[in-house]
Order: C-alpha cells, then structure tokens, then sequence
C-alpha cells in the first residue's frame, strides 16, 4: 500500500533540528531540570516493633532512599502561595508547614524504594504529581520516618543543605 | 593590619559605585556543591553576582497595588491584603538587571520578558532566595535600626534638644539633605557632587548659625507652643525652621 507523505515532512524535520532558539534555550548551568535530584537516605531497624532511624548502616539495618527533585524559584513562590494564609488576629501571614511540607512532597517526590518491602506503600503520580492515594499510603508510615524525611529534605529546600 | 586595609577598601569601593550608580544594588552569595546541588554557604568558594535596581518607592506602591487581594474577615466583612509570596515573584521580574548566572537577562518596558522569567524561574529556589534575601536587606530596616531611629528622634525633637551625637543614617540623612535644600535648593542627587570643602565649610557656617539661633533663643522668652530645631556641625533638624508641636 503506497504510503503518503507530505511534501515538506523531511525538510521541516531537519529545519527543527537546527533551530538556533532551540538550541539556545537548552537548560544551562544552575537551571533545575528533571535530573537535578537529591536522595534521602534513612537507615532503620526495628526495636521493639518499632522503626528507629539509625545514623548509618549496621547489623539488621535496612536502607530507605527517597529521590527528590529540587525545587526551582517559580515553583518555590507557587507552593509557598497555596500554603499561606492571613492570620487576623496576629495580623500577618502565615505559613501552614504542614500543608507546605504535603505540597512538597506531592510535587517534588521522584521515587521511593518502600514498595520493595511493603507493596502497599507505591508512589503513583498523575501528571508529575503524587495522587492523593500514595499520599494516603505515605502518612502510613510511622511519623518518626515522615518527620525524618520532612526534616532532611527541608534542610536542602530551607536551609540550604 | 594589611587585611583591615583590604577590607576598607571594599568596603568604600563598594560604597563609591553605589554613589557613583545608585540606581544599581550589587549582591553577592557565594555557593558551594552540596551533592550535586549547588546551594547557598557563606563559606562556599563558588562567587556568583547579581545586579538589581534600586528598590524605589514607586516600585513598591505599584506592585503592592497589583499584589492586593480582598479577604472576607470573621465579621463578614472585607479586608485587604497583600500577596507577600507574588509580590516576591513581582519583584524579580523588577528589579532583576543582571547576573554573572549564564542566562541571559532580557528586559521590555522595565520588565523581564516573559521567556526570560521562564528560565530565571527556572533557578534552584534557594540560590534565588538568597540574591532576594540580599537584595531586600539594602532597604529593609531592622527592628534595631528602627529603635535607634527612633530613640534619636525623640531626642532631636524634645524641647530642650542639642542635636545629636552619632546621629544614625537616617537622621543624619534627614538633616543634612534638609539642610542643604533649604538653604541652597540642593536636591538629594546633586549633593555627592558638591567639593567636600565646600560641603565642610557650608556645614561649619550652618552651625554657627544653628549656634546663633540657640542664644536667641535662650534670651528670649519664647512660646511655649513652638520649638526651633536647628541645624549644626552635629546633626540636627532644618536650620531655623519652626514646627508647631501638637
């Protein structure tokens, strides 16, 4: 069966390619790209039925990494909008931490590797981020882990590392 | 003793090209790789220059303006706000002239354009902050220099005032512009310009004046509704100038 072809498909194909604009506008040093990445590493054994962080590897000590993307101004300015309010009795704004904290990790939350040892705790993301579902799964986890995460990921977002 | 000189001669470096460009502010954050990221250190050994314009107060009206929204208060009314996160954004968009950052800064009508904002966005959030951090500490003031500001004017403007020793930046700005405009109509942007001798031995004259104006005041029996604030070799109000108190 003959195919049909436009006329012009192999000469805009390689016009494209040369588009200077194209080229210039590649991301260069310092701009946040999906690759810019940064992992949580949390060593955990359980004592007592219960997780505890440890500061490192050692015996009958699991490794958790969480990968996170960094957060670039834009994006930076967008979370912090949707998570601060007016507070009319102090008469400034605030922000909810916990909301931001949520944000963060909904849209900012690459990969986990819980799901290799628990099936129930899967990241599943819709359009980049996290579905409310995984959240739920996520805040199944023992606070002590979450609290862990929040506080190692902050310290790179707010506190420069 | 060399190192004490070096930092002197930053330091009035930098003083003299704000007073040689004082529409630009330079800031400066150094960086340093933290697992591939780089982020903000103070020790880090990785330089990096942004220039913003002046933060004038014009910039500040408008985009307050344009950042206001309307907020229903428990008693069912309305209030205004400001969108402190926007107003951020805003500013960037601004202010922002230039950078040693490889990506070019394109600006329209005294904007960044749209394209360029996309890239500039684009940075790691802290890196941004801290040139903003930066920036914002060349015009806000702190809760110190406000309790100075303030200990110093109600000394300068008591009843039985001298002027005042070590006066702050901005009594000091206060009187000497005020000082200058009154008596010679020499604005804010043309004093820099003037020969320190000539500014040296006008403000001698001023204070001898300001002297004069004490001694007459002392002999004479004044209204207890006025107060002369005047102007001198230490800082004081506008020279001669009579201000009802209320």
């Amino acid at each position: 069966m003959p195919v049909v072809e436009s006329r012009n498909s192999s000469r805009i194909k390689k016009n494209s390619k040369n588009r200077i604009d194209e080229q210039l506008m590649e991301p260069g040093d310092y701009e946040v790209t999906p690759d810019t990445t940064f992992k949580i590493e949390i060593y955990l054994k359980l004592t007592d039925k219960r997780w505890v962080i440890q500061s490192g590897p050692g015996k009958d000590v699991r490794k958790e990494v969480v990968t996170m993307r960094m957060w670039n101004y834009d994006e930076m300015v967008d979370l912090r909008k949707k998570s601060t309010s007016y507070d009319m009795n102090k008469r400034m704004h605030v922000v909810d931490h916990d909301v931001l904290n949520r944000i963060k990790a909904q849209k900012l939350f690459v990969s986990w590797t819980f799901q290799d040892k628990n099936s129930r705790i899967v990241l599943h993301k819709v359009n980049g981020v996290m579905t409310d579902e995984s959240w739920n799964k996520f805040t199944k986890l023992s606070p002590n882990i979450i609290k862990y995460i929040f506080d190692k990921m902050n310290e790179i977002y707010e506190y420069n590392g | 003793m060399k190192f004490m000189s070096i930092t002197a001669e930053d330091i009035a470096r930098r003083e003299m090209q704000l007073l040689e460009s004082p529409d630009r502010v330079p800031v400066t954050v150094n960086l340093r790789l933290h697992n591939g990221l780089l982020l903000p250190d103070e020790n880090g050994d990785i330089e990096e220059t942004a220039i913003f314009k002046v933060w004038t107060f014009g910039d500040n009206k408008v985009i307050e303006e344009a950042c206001k929204y309307q907020l229903k208060r428990e008693d069912g009314k309305w209030s205004e706000q400001i969108d402190v996160n926007e107003m951020r954004r805003l500013m960037v968009k601004r202010s922002l002239l230039g950078w040693s950052i490889p990506i070019p800064i394109k600006r329209e009508n005294g904007w960044m354009t749209r394209d360029c904002y996309e890239r500039v966005g684009a940075i790691p959030a802290p890196v941004m902050e801290s040139f903003i951090w930066g920036f914002e500490k060349t015009f806000m003031i702190t809760e110190d220099e406000q309790n100075l500001i303030n200990r110093q004017c109600s000394i300068l403007f008591s009843k039985s005032s001298r002027g005042v020793a070590d006066a702050c930046e901005a009594v000091s700005l206060f009187c000497t512009y005020g000082n200058f405009s009154e008596k010679f109509g020499i604005s804010r942007q043309n004093l820099p310009e003037i020969p320190f001798k000539e500014y040296q031995m006008l403000r001698m004259v001023m204070g001898k004046e300001g002297d004069a104006v004490k001694r007459e005041r002392s002999s004479k029996d004044h209204h207890a509704n006025t107060k002369i604030a005047t102007g001198g070799s230490r800082a004081r109000a506008s020279s001669g100038k009579k201000i009802a108190l209320r």
